[in-house]
């Protein structure tokens, strides 16, 4: 098979500079999608020229194959009103006519679309008016999961426990290994990092009150906090969310069945349950990874390391940490499930949701654990 | 047949942001009736629908169902009224982490005291009038989308409603299929005596079902025809109207 040609377009320039500043183009060759935007370059920079106030391009010799050369046309349009230039076409092809035709004139509000430029006061204004639903769509989520909580603890038997436990598998017992592994290496890193400042002073015992009250107050709670955020919060916002666009939220809605106590309730409750054991697991491998580095780089036993461990820390420091979780757990499935429900908009509003469930759950996370902290200290049980 | 109004919608005025969607519109829809509400895209209809559900509260207006206002309404009065509807929604809504069986079993086990086994058996008996017996076992992403919105109808009628709402029964079907579909609607309309509502804008769907029909327009927001198909067709002077019924484009 003989190898195309390329089709190239090539245009030859007759200038008239009579009295009227007239500049006349001709085309000719075959105009494409592959070669249009060299020409639109070259013609354009014509138009730029400003010493024209009419611009004639010719297309007598010149054929179109698509329809770049309509875009082409509409594109030089534009450029030449900008820059104040009459602009003609001549013997433009029918097909390309037909095009131009169809597309219509220009719509003068088009271009305006973006609205006018606000102050930055006004667009704090502008971002109340029109998000204050948001605000009242959570507060109401709120409400309604409390209002639902209570109704719940009531009537234990009509909440779903089938569907607890199956989440409880799903966001507990399947993200063991996960939560294993990662407070284990948290562990390890803290330790190591400290072992060495501890080796200076002799103090290597030390390592247990470290590792243990860091790992049972703070660590262990927010280790297993971040990852239940990651791996259930957002599924919790895909699956309702996907509910929600496909209209499956609206179906259970009319068919008596209340949203919130089929999909919310049972994943707060799963949570609830799950995210203080998933701790208590948290806790014991984040030790486990200081016992590693306490004996391979502080020559400590692993006896010697239990004892002052057991010295170091007391119920307190273990239960505030699980206590903490719990309250976590709300916030991670409550604020998966509130994005899920308030999606819209098809599969980009999933993908938001999705996103929003962890950005906030993570976010919320931190902000709470700072407000007990700071609790547990005025209260004078830090 | 004796005109009872079921549905009685007054004044209703729908607002999303600065967009008018629907202004001030009123009609009725009487008992045992297939009531179709018609319209080009983007002119509302399904907007109206949910209103009509009660799934968003609208910005003006009244809907009464027997009397009971469920704009003003609390929300227990609003689940009751609900009660009584079964919803086709435009994608059959079927929930996908459950089998066939088991969605149209839920409002069933949500909403009565029967035992296993009369489930089972009520189940079977709403999906074979579907004519989708035996297909309990099956998840809706195994159905084509002529089943998933059989499945869902099965669904809708599972507690027998008063009050049936279909949100474009036929979009996305074959024409045997929507016919087939349009056949089932009037066939349970016939013998259930079930008020039916029908959002479409299927001319032939139109013709087959409709008793009567209102028509929305997206320009005004209102109701510009009310009545029988033909008559509407025959009658009306509205040229969206006609247009609509001679398949036209309309030039602005």
């Amino acid at each position: 098979m003989k190898h195309e040609q390329e089709e190239t377009v090539s245009y030859s320039v007759k200038s008239e500079t009579g009295e009227n500043n007239v500049l006349l183009l001709s085309l000719d060759g075959t105009i494409n999608f592959k070669n249009v935007s060299r020409l639109q370059h070259t013609l354009e920079s014509h138009l730029d020229d400003s010493s024209y106030t009419l611009v004639k391009i010719d297309f007598a010799e010149c054929k179109a194959k698509d329809s770049s050369l309509s875009g082409l046309l509409r594109s030089l349009q534009h450029t030449a009103k900008r820059n104040n230039i009459n602009l003609e076409f001549k013997s433009i092809d029918l097909t390309t006519q037909t095009l131009l035709d169809l597309s219509g004139p220009e719509k003068p509000e088009a271009s305006t679309l973006l609205g006018p430029k606000l102050g930055f006061v006004e667009r704090i204004g502008d971002y109340l008016l029109h998000h204050h639903f948001e605000m009242s769509g959570m507060l109401q989520f709120i409400g309604r999961v409390t209002i639902s909580m209570i109704w719940s603890m009531r009537h234990p038997q009509k909440i779903r426990w089938g569907e607890v436990i199956t989440l409880v598998q799903r966001t507990g017992a399947e993200a063991l290994p996960i939560v294993a592994l990662m407070s284990a290496l948290v562990g390890l890193v803290i330790a190591f990092s400290s072992a060495i400042q501890l080796r200076q002073f002799g103090a290597n015992i030390f390592i247990a009150n470290l590792i243990g009250i860091g790992v049972t107050r703070e660590l262990g709670p927010l280790i297993a906090a971040i990852l239940l955020t990651g791996r259930s919060g957002s599924a919790f916002a895909a699956e309702i969310g996907t509910m929600k666009i496909s209209d499956e939220v609206d179906a259970l809605t009319v068919m008596g069945v209340k949203p919130l106590d089929y999909l919310v309730m049972p994943r707060i409750l799963a949570v609830m349950l799950t995210l203080p054991l998933l701790t208590l697991f948290a806790d014991v491998f984040g030790i486990i990874g200081g016992i590693v580095i306490a004996i391979a780089s502080l020559d400590l036993t692993p006896m010697a390391f239990l004892q002052q461990l057991g010295k170091a820390i007391g119920v307190w420091d273990v239960f505030s940490g699980v206590m903490k979780s719990f309250f976590f757990g709300i916030l991670i499935a409550g604020v998966g499930c509130y994005r899920g429900m308030a999606t819209h908009g098809g599969a980009l509003g999933v993908g938001t949701s999705t996103t929003a469930s962890v950005v906030s759950g993570i976010f919320l996370i931190v902000v709470a654990d700072s407000v007990f902290v700071v609790l547990f200290h005025y209260l004078g049980i830090g | 047949m004796e005109k009872e109004p079921v549905i009685k919608v007054r004044n209703l005025t729908v607002q999303f942001g600065d967009n008018l969607v629907l202004d001030n519109i009123s009609f009725d829809v009487n008992r045992s009736e297939i009531f179709v509400i018609l319209g080009g895209s983007g002119c509302g209809k399904t907007t109206l629908l949910r209103h009509l559900l009660g799934l968003r509260k609208p910005q003006g207006g009244h809907i009464y169902y027997n009397d009971v206002d469920i704009v003003d309404a609390s929300e227990k009065e609003l689940e009751d009224v609900q009660r009584g509807f079964g919803v086709l929604f435009q994608s059959g809504a079927l929930l996908k982490s459950m089998t066939l069986g088991e969605n149209v079993a839920l409002p069933l086990k949500e909403s009565t005291n029967l035992s296993d086994e009369l489930i089972d058996e009520l189940v079977k008996l709403k999906l074979s009038m579907v004519a989708l017996g035996g297909k309990e076992d099956l998840m809706p992403s195994e159905l084509s989308g002529g089943m998933q919105k059989r499945g869902g109808l099965a669904r809708a009628i599972a507690l027998d409603p008063e009050i049936l709402f279909f949100d474009e029964p036929s979009a996305g079907l074959d024409p045997i299929t929507s016919a087939e579909l349009d056949n089932l609607i009037i066939k349970m309309n016939a013998t259930l005596k079930t008020t039916m509502i029908v959002v479409t804008h299927e001319l032939q769907s139109i013709y087959a079902i409709a008793q009567r029909a209102i028509m929305l327009d997206r320009e005004s927001h209102s109701i510009i025809a009310e009545g029988k198909p033909t008559e509407m067709r025959d009658t009306s002077d509205h040229p969206l109207v006609k247009a609509f019924f001679l398949r036209e484009a309309v030039h602005t």
